[in-house]
């Protein structure tokens, strides 16, 4: 076996690197950070080459991290484990599977974009700082083994993102960067109770020390039901305040609308996901039992949560407060797909974790463009552009085709297998869930309509098409939107794996089984190919 | 704008070509069979598919006859178009009073009701009662050394009394 396997766990047909590649992977975007702080502020142009150059850095080593990646197998690959704090079990302990994958990926690909893409409108040398630890804290959660580890990533990704907020937002940003840190910080002080708990009972359960470690907290014999119960209700309200799950959203539309556009494209695409990851890897895993008792609540939460953001997106007069309402709306769909506890939902989850992440992105990164230019994001304001910037308009039509889930385009592979998986398990809750899909037609479409059709009038009149350094930003997301819609497989058969691991594992657990219609062919619930 | 109407034209016209019985047109049968398997349903008699192609056609020549008759006679004489072909079924009428209306009207309320005055209403309002709150706690803190002696005496004298009172 090659070095960067650890040997703890089972044996996995896994290629090595020759080194710890996802150590390398989560920390270099802080190291290049801390270079970037070192470097005099009068030589912007050399503090911009450092920061964006660690940033790319970072995505070619998570494109070769995706390339070396052993597809059929549901195990932790390029594992690193190394003991951090050994009286209280917390160890340095790093992984990736299917499930985390693309998520890395997807951050390593979003940060050069936000950080290239925008106009940074003040000091752009500690802004490119705050973004590249923020990086850091959002791969280093994905990765993260370790419950202890995770939290402190999880943590971690707060304090850059809110003087993000506070110092490069806009004119409200004092109450939105306050609220986003008060909203998650509220949670994840319960979530930190719950995970003591957890370690300390399991520890009791058990006999023998603590351990914060994920793999041995899922073994041994289970802590008491009602506690099991509480914890992992403490980990829904965290990850619920983070996905957002309604009511617990009103967080996000001031702090997106508020948020500079490389802050919005980040908060969107990658800190949401981790409340949807989270609910997967710590609620899910570690709690089946708990997981499927409560599926109801969290796919009543998500239903609602898709209804209600688009139906308040619908109507909103502000172009950015739209985009973040239907991310309400998006993250609902994931959440349905997650506790349908199907194959189809479980992977059309995962898989619209990135395409959320792509789509929204890159509406955010449109809706920047648009207030570079105009000043306002009213809706009421803005009319007729598709005559003056065809180019932006042309973007702006397939990016929001793609978030509406149009066939063709990514957003579509997503939603579909979501609402197949959630069919099968709970047919209602994904009826209704499917009127979603036409409400963000709805929403979308009406909003482009205000915005870009008819003769521009007044200031509208006046403005310029986007340059080619922002067409060159835009040209990687349409790529892949369009490649995931046409093509996902690769993406499909790489999630797979992790996915069944874990209806296995809640098989194991609970006795549940997923209707037979619901379960891939090559693959029987019996298989006890979990990956532990 | 010709050019997408003129590609529509010809498809819709060399369309028809596509599933006619003979090879190597009738590929549509046999589509789907390697998702869904090999299906063949039981097709009705020769005479009755003749009778039904011939019925179809014959209903739709009918319907455009009558078509044209009406419109030919609206066309000269707008005032004679009935009121319910004039407003097309009542269509758009309908769908704005059932459709339409409702949906803004639902839409508003949570928006601007529920989302900005109940739900975050409730989050800054636990803002509020936790600066007011903090506000008059405040000024308990006046800074006399008096003030505070005297909550330490209360306190004394409470534990005192608590000491000889219950627990002795």
């Amino acid at each position: 076996m090659a070095p960067g396997l650890a040997a703890a766990t089972a044996p996995s047909p896994a290629r090595g690197v020759g080194f710890p590649i996802l150590t390398v992977i989560t920390l270099l975007p802080a190291i290049t950070a801390v270079v970037a702080a070192l470097l005099p502020r009068r030589r912007i142009e050399f503090v911009r080459l450092v920061a964006v150059g660690g940033s790319l850095a970072t995505f070619v080593l998570t494109a070769f991290l995706t390339w070396r990646f052993a597809t059929g197998t549901a195990a932790f690959q390029f594992q690193s484990e190394h003991t951090w704090i050994q009286s209280f079990g917390i160890s340095w302990h790093l992984g990736v599977d299917g499930i985390s994958l693309f998520l890395v990926l997807l951050s390593g690909f979003l940060f050069p974009l936000a950080m290239i893409g925008p106009t940074i409108h003040g000091d752009s040398k500690a802004y490119w700082v705050w973004m590249l630890v923020l990086e850091t804290g959002c791969i280093g959660s994905f990765l993260s083994l370790d419950l202890f580890l995770f939290f402190l990533f999880f943590e971690f990704t707060l304090i850059p993102m809110y003087f993000i907020i506070a110092g490069w937002g806009y004119a409200n940003r004092a109450y939105a960067s306050m609220k986003f840190f008060l909203f998650t910080l509220t949670g994840s002080a319960v979530m930190l109770v719950g995970m003591l708990a957890l370690v300390i009972l399991h520890a009791k359960a058990n006999g023998g020390g603590l351990t914060f470690d994920l793999m041995a907290l899922t073994r041994g014999s289970p802590i008491s039901s009602t506690a099991a119960t509480l914890i992992f209700l403490s980990f829904v309200l965290a990850f619920g305040t983070k996905v957002p799950l309604v009511p617990i959203h009103t967080w996000l539309p001031d702090a997106h609308t508020e948020a500079p556009t490389g802050g919005s494209v980040i908060l969107a695409g990658i800190l949401l996901k981790l409340g949807t990851y989270g609910l997967l890897r710590f609620g899910v895993f570690l709690f089946p039992t708990q997981a499927r008792d409560l599926a109801p609540l969290l796919l009543v939460l998500a239903v609602v949560g898709i209804v209600y953001g688009a139906l308040v997106a619908t109507v909103q007069k502000d172009l950015k407060r739209l985009v973040a309402y239907s991310s309400v709306a998006h993250l609902g769909f994931i959440v349905l797909g997650l506790f349908a506890l199907t194959s189809q939902g479980l992977s059309g989850g995962v898989i619209q974790m990135v395409n959320h992440g792509l789509s929204t992105g890159a509406l955010f990164l449109l809706v920047g463009m648009i207030y570079e230019r105009r000043h306002t994001r009213q809706i009421a304001d803005l009319h007729g552009l598709q005559k003056v910037a065809p180019w932006l308009a042309t973007i702006f039509t397939v990016v929001m085709l793609s978030s509406i889930g149009v066939p063709g385009l990514n957003g579509f592979v997503g939603e579909f297998l979501v609402l197949i998986g959630t069919f099968i398990t709970h047919r209602w809750y994904a009826v209704v869930g499917a009127t979603g899909v036409i409400l963000a037609a709805l929403y979308l479409l009406w909003a482009y309509q205000r915005v870009f059709h008819g003769e521009p009038t007044g200031d509208n009149a006046a403005m310029g098409d986007i340059s080619w350094k922002e067409r060159w930003v835009m040209a990687p997301l349409l790529l892949v939107i369009v490649f995931l819609g046409v093509y996902p497989k690769p993406v499909l058969v790489r999630i797979q794996p992790s996915v069944d691991a874990v209806l296995v594992h809640v098989h194991d657990v609970t006795g549940y089984r997923q209707p037979d219609v619901a379960r891939p062919a090559a693959a029987p619930a019996s298989q006890p190919e979990t990956g532990k | 704008m010709w050019v997408p109407l003129a590609v529509l034209a010809v498809l819709s016209a060399v369309g028809g070509l596509l599933n006619l019985p003979w090879a190597p047109f009738n590929f549509l049968d046999r589509w789907l069979e390697p998702v869904v398997g090999p299906y063949s349903a039981p097709l009705p008699s020769s005479g009755f598919r003749y009778f039904s192609a011939v019925l179809v056609l014959a209903v739709s020549l009918v319907g455009v006859a009558v078509g044209l008759r009406v419109w030919e006679r609206a066309a000269r004489h707008a005032e004679l178009e009935p009121t319910v072909l004039r407003r097309a079924w009542f269509i758009d009428w309908l769908y704005a009073r059932i459709i339409e209306r409702p949906g803004l009207a639902l839409s508003n309320f949570s928006a601007y009701v529920v989302d900005q005055e109940i739900i975050d209403g409730a989050v800054n309002g636990v803002g509020g009662v936790v600066r007011r709150g903090g506000r008059s706690l405040r000024t308990l803190q006046t800074g006399y050394v008096r003030n505070y002696a005297l909550g330490i005496a209360a306190g004394t004298v409470a534990i005192l009394l608590y000491v000889v009172v219950v627990a002795t």
